[in-house]
């Protein structure tokens, strides 16, 4: 989340992005420190479950397959992780690719896409938000539920992981424009909801 | 020209859009523990078969001692607190509480890398919970104890291989020591705590 980093200023005035924590962890995992990559875990897993839970046709169960699954795929790949890319980036990569994986074997079992289940959606969110918030945060996993994953994917990784169109992109391998693409209808896609449920009420 | 009925209903959209968004980005509730039990079973996911047999399975035994002992001993103190330690091959390192000196040290002399330990302790009535021993120079700061959603208090840190005395400070003024190993005394410090030992790596 390139956006998103701090910056910090080096004595001669010089602006520089300190590497982000997961980065740091990331390296020494790969050098083979076990504490690094269980701190590397705890560091991510609410945004690994949190991105599942909303991306994937699946239960709680299956949410925390897909995310182990994840960090088994990563470990086995953190001696070919670059230094020069992001991990959050990089994780995502994987995560995304378990996600797809899943839906491809629930499409098969199934012969289309389930629409996200409620409970489980409402159960990844703050037990502090609002009702009110509540309602609107259903509206939107509704629309999304209609949406093609693809479409989808790019939603959540933009508008809640809030990773750039660049690293989306490379997250998905599609590219930028078509990333903006998705987003920009998908967004369009669950205003519209928003618009006939202000008008229902 | 828009109407101002478009405006403000454009207006609700996004303000129930925004908050819509923030509630989504707000992560989850994740026990420390279950990151550590994924941590470590991805390690041993990965190990080669050699590594995974002896170090693996001494994790696995270790831990299902503890949970056997558990079940079958249903150990409760008077204060009604009950604790087990359990030791993970690859269980995370928290990173708010580095290692204390005397690990980095121990590190530094032993030459071996630090495994992460989990220490857990079921104390559902606790304000706050610390372990404490000679590896962190009995420092009531260092490793702070966090509540899981299951109740029970954790944190993981780095040890090298060796033998430690520790115990648990309940809220700030309670010594209780892990009622699962032997006792043992700390002769420097006083407090009547247990035993851990952190074998070598295979």
């Amino acid at each position: 989340m390139s956006h998103l980093r701090s910056l910090r200023l080096e004595p001669h005035g010089a602006a520089v992005a300190p590497a982000p924590v997961a980065d740091v962890l990331a390296l020494r995992a790969r050098d083979g420190d076990a504490g690094a990559f269980a701190a590397l875990v705890e560091h991510l897993q609410p945004r690994a479950i949190r991105f599942a839970a909303q991306m994937s046709a699946a239960g709680t169960d299956d949410v925390d397959d897909i995310v182990q699954d994840a960090w088994i795929r990563t470990h086995r790949a953190l001696p070919r992780y670059d230094a020069e890319r992001s991990f959050e980036s990089w994780f995502f990569t994987i995560l995304a690719n378990c996600c797809r994986s899943l839906r491809g074997r629930l499409r098969r079992l199934y012969q289309r896409m389930e629409p996200l289940d409620d409970q489980l959606r409402d159960e990844s969110l703050d037990p502090l938000i609002a009702t009110g918030t509540r309602s609107d945060v259903a509206r939107v996993h509704r629309a999304l539920a209609t949406l093609p994953a693809a479409q989808r994917e790019t939603f959540l990784l933009h508008y809640v992981e809030e990773f750039s169109y660049e690293e989306i992109a490379v997250i998905t391998g599609a590219g930028v424009s078509a990333c903006k693409m998705r987003a920009k209808r998908a967004m369009d896609a669950v205003r519209d909801l928003l618009r006939e449920d202000l008008h229902d009420d | 020209m828009t109407e101002p009925g478009h405006d403000s209903e454009a207006h609700m959209i996004e303000t129930r859009l925004a908050s819509a968004l923030a509630a989504m980005r707000a992560p989850p509730v994740i026990d420390r523990g279950a990151a550590a039990r994924i941590a470590a079973q991805a390690v041993l996911a990965n190990a080669p078969s050699r590594s995974a047999n002896r170090w693996g399975m001494r994790a696995a035994a270790a831990l299902a001692v503890v949970t056997l002992g558990a079940l079958a001993m249903g150990t409760r103190n008077p204060a009604g607190t009950s604790t087990r330690t359990v030791p993970v091959a690859a269980a995370p390192v928290m990173l708010q509480s580095a290692p204390s000196a005397a690990s980095t040290r121990l590190v530094a002399r032993s030459g071996i890398a630090a495994r992460p330990i989990m220490f857990e302790l079921d104390a559902p009535g606790a304000r706050t919970v610390q372990v404490i021993g000679d590896f962190n120079d009995w420092s009531r700061n260092a490793s702070s104890m966090q509540r899981g959603t299951d109740g029970r208090w954790r944190v993981t840190t780095l040890l090298p291989p060796g033998r430690y005395v520790y115990a648990f400070l309940i809220d700030g003024e309670r010594f209780q020591r892990d009622l699962r190993r032997d006792p043992i005394e700390d002769r420097d410090f006083g407090v009547t705590g247990s035993e851990l030992v952190i074998g070598e790596a295979p």
